[in-house]
């Protein structure tokens, strides 16, 4: 079903108009499969690429257009003969068909913009139909690579003239338009009753109630037909990526996950041009080139990825590099010199700082300023592009082994698949991200899965125990457990959990509205959603959960014991291994926790009136960097003591809340036990995520 | 200038008054963006104590603010009508539910007084004076003193209360 704004160019008939949109998106794929076709030459992608070719020569034989007829009538021969598996697929061959994409192309769009396919008879034509001939008579595997003389400026063009053609025009599902259709009608048929009714009629006000409910409905189905798969995107990406490529002497390949990932439309447009540019920069400066590569062990063909998800509430838009990654002297030394910064500040910079500046007005690494990167407008633009929005930009990188830039967006406007979940008579979506399986626990079998240890429940799932939690004690709700109850296995920040619902209903996709930052500052529902009878059900926020589920763990000793014995995952911390110097601190029950002093960077008493309300939790800021909250202690009005941590397990700085700090020793171990230790004759528990000896227990429980 | 201060001495302002706990309660009709009767509340878990849960309004969720917790009254099934009121720093739009909506009334700004003395609390810091009318004594109350982002801030202790 394709919509379309009226144009305004008269000179291209609807029939065209149609055939042009088509045909670019068939060419879209086409170019999408043949990146990975090397890689990986299955069916599918063979079959793609000689459907959008098939198609097209069906579709101008039809149109009258003779240059296009005979392209995609050669085109179609050799893509027979390669779906029947008479042609070795090699990098010349790839390149015949790509040439044969460009131009298929370039014809396209001369007749978007004259109205005919170009009177210049090419002899380019007849070369690349006269090699295309060859091929599918079997004479010689392909063409030798070659890449046109192009400059960046016309890849540009080309893209951004496309880039218009989908501005203007939006694919719908039928179904999503059958909705509003209804809706639509159901509309009407209100107003009919309306006009009908005499306003001192009882029924006014449920027809009042019944409009405001078909009109909330319909602005949903309307917000619902703007949101693409973000792989629309994606897909004009591989063409930009070869011809940069192709310009620095570089091979490059494409690869995409979560292309079906929703965004809004309005976004989708914002995302466009970072993204470019960070592709850009990927190709310009994070791969190397072949002969860099090959001795360092890496594969001659670079990598860049593309990568959606959500994330805590957002959208996330990675653009990864297996290049060279960031030298951060390099960036500093480039600082200077470009007097971006003082010498002074220069020498005590951290890497993750140096790597702030690339996000400075007016840097460039580049000594030489290419057709493609070094003009002076870099990263700063990309990041005041995705802040406009509300989003945020940050970059990653690990010297040799490549580079991320991570962009998050929000979602205001999202549609995410979910579960929902029943607890205390009341609905809560579980989003699918951290779903991993479902259970279904009948009071009969009930003992032969779950384990109680101390007062903890625990669930055995093929031979592990994963610790349970029950949204119904969680949330203090009334529970109906008569003949039984649900577990939905979740995972959150790389912890593995069971949630006990009373039951569990159809999977389905939910319009996330977000919550008042009142509700959202709990850190137990990101978001909420109108469900199909009206009512609101509540998300949960599963990382949320997961953290308060960690202080009911710390509270039962013995299953704090046997959570640490399960084989789950805990990052490594870099340590020696027996003398460990801590900060013990108290948490709210006065109780004795610990962490390894090398994490702590900074104890701070902090104000009430600096939390902020940031992700779903609470955060403060400290030199220029978001520090989210964990609690231990409650933040009271008079304010509360938090200690800054370099956090083990994702490696960024966490604000520990305490009631008070203790002292800092060294620490000696206890036998069995690896998370607590004895300080000054005394013990105390490591925060959770903080043990350094948890390396060990997983071993020692191997 | 006798005609400017008999100008100002007839100044009327209307007030949208509505019922909570036998106490009535006005205001200003410009700040109340919709009257929504016996909107479908759903109880948020664990929220602060003044949140009585979310409603949905026009396709959006707002959250409502119980004047009942404000009082610090006991819940009432009755506490289903609410005003929409726009939190003037989130920029956020939110229901503040009351037992009963009244009606909107014309009163002479004149015929406002200061809190009494002997006010508690609670009810002085949310009371913003009294008009004297005919009937019972029409509380006012402003919306900068019962948005979410405002009380937040205000009740931290009772905010946190449900966290731990």
């Amino acid at each position: 079903m394709i919509h379309r704004s009226r144009s305004d160019e008269g000179d291209v008939d609807d029939l065209t108009k149609e055939f042009l949109l088509e045909s670019g998106e068939g060419l879209d794929s086409m170019e999408r499969c043949l990146g990975g076709l090397i890689a990986d030459p299955s069916m599918d992608r063979i079959g793609e690429i000689f459907r959008a070719v098939h198609t097209m020569k069906g579709n101008v034989g039809f149109l009258g257009l003779p240059r296009l007829e005979r392209l995609s009538h050669a085109g179609e021969a050799v893509l027979s003969r390669l779906r029947d598996g008479e042609v070795v697929i090699t990098d010349e061959f790839v390149a015949l068909l790509m040439q044969l994409a460009d131009r298929l192309r370039g014809v396209l769009s001369l007749l978007e913009q004259l109205g005919h396919e170009g009177r210049r008879d090419c002899d380019d034509d007849l070369v690349l139909l006269e090699m295309l001939e060859q091929v599918a008579a079997g004479k010689v595997a392909g063409a030798p690579v070659v890449f046109e003389e192009r400059t960046v400026r016309d890849v540009a063009g080309s893209g951004e003239k496309h880039a218009q053609q989908m501005e203007s025009t939006v694919r719908v599902e039928v179904e999503t338009l059958n909705r509003l259709m209804n809706l639509v009608g159901e509309l009407v048929q209100t107003r009919n009753q309306f006009l009908q009714a005499e306003v001192s009629e009882d029924s006014f006000v449920d027809l009042g109630r019944r409009l405001d409910s078909v009109t909330a409905s319909m602005r949903e189905s309307v917000m619902q037909a703007r949101m693409q798969p973000v792989g629309q995107l994606f897909q004009r990406f591989p063409r930009l990526a070869r011809e940069v490529a192709a310009s620095c002497g570089k091979r490059v390949r494409m690869e995409f996950s979560g292309g079906e990932t929703g965004l809004d439309k309005s976004l989708i447009e914002t995302l466009k041009d970072p993204i470019t540019h960070a592709v850009r920069n990927a190709i310009d400066h994070g791969i190397e080139l072949p002969q860099v590569r090959f001795p360092r062990g890496k594969q001659p063909e670079g990598c860049v990825e593309l990568r959606a998800y959500h994330d805590g509430g957002q959208i996330v838009v990675e653009v990864r590099d297996d290049g060279a990654g960031i030298d951060c002297r390099q960036v500093v030394q480039r600082a200077r010199e470009r007097k971006l910064i003082s010498a002074a500040r220069a020498a005590v910079l951290s890497d993750a700082e140096a790597i702030e500046l690339l996000f400075e007005p007016g840097f460039s690494t580049r000594e030489e300023i290419t057709m493609i990167s070094g003009r002076g407008v870099g990263m700063d633009v990309v990041r005041a592009n995705i802040e406009r929005i509300g989003g945020s930009v940050e970059v990653e990188s690990t010297p040799g082994v490549g580079t991320t830039v991570r962009m998050r967006v929000p979602l205001t406007l999202a549609i995410i698949p979910a579960l929902v979940a029943q607890c205390g008579g009341q609905k809560f979506a579980l989003p699918h991200c951290a779903l991993l399986e479902l259970m279904i626990v009948h009071r009969s079998d009930e003992a032969a899965y779950i384990k109680q240890v101390g007062n903890s429940r625990m669930v055995l799932l093929r031979d592990r125990l994963v610790p349970l939690l029950d949204l119904g004690d969680l949330l203090e709700m009334p529970m109906d457990r008569a003949r039984g109850y649900y577990i939905a296995v979740l995972e959150a920040k790389g912890r593995r959990f069971g949630l006990v619902v009373d039951d569990l209903g159809e999977p389905q996709e939910i319009v996330v509205k977000p919550l008042s930052s009142a509700i959202e500052s709990m850190g137990v529902y990101s978001g909420a959603t109108i469900l199909g009878d009206g009512k609101i059900a509540l998300i949960l926020d599963t990382a949320g959960i997961a953290r308060r589920a960690r202080i009911m763990d710390a509270l039962s000793e013995e299953a704090a014991a046997m959570v640490a014995e399960l084989p789950v995952l805990v990052p490594k911390v870099e340590t020696q291994v027996e003398a460990e110097t801590v900060l013990v601190f108290a948490n709210e029950a006065n109780e004795r926790m610990a962490v390894p002093l090398d994490c702590v960077e900074r104890i701070e008493p902090v104000d009430v009136a600096r939390v902020e309300a940031v992700h779903g939790g609470k955060a403060i800021q400290h030199r220029d960097e978001m520090v989210m909250l964990e609690q231990v202690a409650t933040l009271s009005r008079k304010g509360a003591l938090v200690v800054i941590c370099h956090d083990p397990r994702s490696e960024r700085k966490v604000g520990i809340v305490v009631r008070e700090v203790l002292e800092v020793a060294d620490a000696t171990r206890m036998e069995f036990d690896d998370g607590v230790v004895r300080v000054n004759g005394r013990m105390a528990a490591f925060y959770e995520g903080f043990c350094p000896y948890a390396e060990f227990a997983m071993q020692e429980a191997a | 200038m006798k005609n400017a201060i008999k100008k100002v001495a007839q100044k009327v302002v209307s007030l949208c008054t509505v019922r909570t706990g036998g106490e009535t309660f006005g205001i200003e009709t410009t700040s109340v963006r919709e009257a929504l009767y016996q909107c479908e509340l759903l109880r948020v878990p664990l929220a602060p104590k003044f949140v009585a849960g979310v409603v949905a309004y026009r396709g959006d969720i707002l959250l409502a603010v119980s004047l009942r917790a404000l009082l610090g009254m006991a819940a009432d099934a009755r506490e289903t009508n609410a005003v929409v009121l726009e939190d003037a720093e989130s920029g956020e739009l939110f229901a503040l539910l009351t037992d009963e909506l009244l009606d909107v009334e014309q009163v002479q700004a004149s015929a406002w007084e200061p809190n009494p003395q002997t006010l508690d609390q609670t009810r002085s810091e949310l009371y913003h004076g009294v008009y004297k009318t005919a009937g019972v004594p029409l509380v006012r109350l402003e919306t900068s003193d019962v948005q979410p982002s405002w009380l937040m801030r205000h009740q931290p202790v009772m905010a946190m209360e449900a966290r731990v």
